[in-house]
């Protein structure tokens, strides 16, 4: 290894090239990483979304009842937060009839959140929400996902309004739902996330729910 | 330092996994350590994502040792590290999603975790490949027996068994499966690694 001497840089302005000779590693390894780890997305995303998918099912039978299926899903094309998204509506089925809506959610609590919302068929009654991947600091942002209480606040609130996060102390009414103090930011991220994607997906699916199955 | 004067790859190798414990005895990659110790197979896929990782890294580092200029290789070292660590995760999230889910967070982590840049820099830009290799696997060795002692702790008292079996009739101890419950088995463990030492060399 060799060190660079910053004094003599300092009096001589080093051109493009000596920054290009000091850095060709670097830049090298990056377009080799990037590429390598463009394969590897390729390579596991197909696996990854199939095991989004089986989660979804799994949850959506939590939140529909027993005897739910799914099929695949319906992408809209929206806008959330002024950035174009696409966001993947898993359809409840029973019976073969579709009963509702789970609507993968990607939004920030503390940091970046993915929730599957799930919706009666015409985005007028929440039935819930489930964690599918969360980085929230364990012990106090994960409540999202471990606290049963919290949860349960969110189901058959009126999905035609959007929520209204208070504190935890306050009385909750109506569309209100209590956050958690100390983790406000997560908890409050989940509401945000909720409000949100309903908003940019809710005449889309209740359109579609007037066309049929 | 002279190529020469530093340990060969036996030594490297033994030293990771005893002398220089990075659990025990440097008491770094302190922050999964903590975190997912509380179940054993949470402990060993940590351990076995950060070998993957360590190894890897090792092994670019080593080769590239005689281009690395020395004010930036501490990028370099970070972005092989964080190369590897991504392709762990995406794995993980792809092969393993219920642990992937368990394990959060610690998996992007592991870029952070300071055994693995010390690794680079104490020994992969300084000596031959294959002393790299045997240090990242001897290391590599250190952690994943470190992680194991501390969850075999903690599970066993925590749920009264390992890996699915319980003894019966045992009452959990509700304070392992948390951080409290992490620090105390670390510190408990520590301790008694440090009393047989002093033991062995009396």
């Amino acid at each position: 290894m060799d060190f660079v001497d910053f004094s003599a840089m300092s009096e001589k302005k080093p051109g493009l090239l000596q920054y290009l000779g000091q850095a060709w590693l670097v830049l090298m390894l990056s377009v080799c990483f990037g590429a390598a780890l463009a394969g590897v997305e390729r390579f596991t995303r197909p696996k990854f979304e199939q095991n989004v998918k089986d989660f979804i099912a799994r949850r959506l039978v939590e939140m529909f009842g027993p005897g739910t299926t799914t099929a695949e899903p319906t992408v809209l094309a929206v806008q959330i937060e002024g950035r174009d998204r696409k966001v993947r509506c898993y359809p409840a089925l029973r019976d073969g009839r579709r009963v509702g809506w789970g609507i993968e959610a990607e939004g920030k609590g503390y940091d970046t959140l993915l929730l599957v919302i799930g919706v009666d068929e015409q985005v007028k009654q929440l039935k819930g929400y489930r964690v599918i991947t969360s980085l929230e600091t364990e012990g106090i942002g994960d409540v999202i996902e471990k606290d049963a209480l919290f949860m349960k606040q969110f189901e058959d609130k009126d999905a035609a309004r959007p929520l209204e996060p208070v504190a935890e102390a306050a009385p909750a009414e109506g569309n209100q739902v209590n956050t958690r103090t100390g983790a406000t930011y997560s908890t409050t991220g989940v509401v945000n996330t909720i409000n949100d994607t309903l908003a940019a997906v809710r005449e889309k699916l209740a359109a579609a729910a007037k066309e049929g199955p | 330092m002279a190529e020469a004067s530093l340990p060969g790859a036996a030594r490297r190798f033994r030293y990771g996994i005893l002398d220089d414990n990075p659990v025990y005895r440097q008491l770094l990659g302190m922050c999964p350590t903590l975190a997912v110790t509380a179940s054993l197979g949470g402990a060993v896929t940590m351990a076995g994502a950060t070998a993957f990782v360590l190894v890897m890294a090792n092994i670019v580092v080593a080769l590239l040792r005689n281009r690395l200029k020395g004010h930036l290789r501490i990028l370099v070292f970070t972005l092989t590290i964080a190369a590897f660590v991504t392709v762990v995760d995406r794995f993980l999230a792809a092969y393993m999603f219920d642990m992937s889910r368990k394990l959060g967070k610690y998996v992007p982590l592991i870029i952070v975790n300071c055994i693995i840049i010390c690794r680079c820099e104490v020994c992969a830009s300084r000596q031959p490949l294959h002393v790299a290799i045997a240090d990242a696997f001897g290391q590599a060795f250190g952690f994943l027996f470190g992680l194991i002692s501390i969850a075999v702790v903690r599970e066993f008292l925590a749920t009264g068994g390992l890996l699915g079996w319980r003894l019966p009739g045992w009452v959990g101890w509700t304070v392992m499966k948390g951080p409290a419950g992490a620090f105390i088995t670390l510190g408990v463990l520590i301790g008694l690694v440090n009393w047989l030492s002093r033991r062995k060399r009396r």
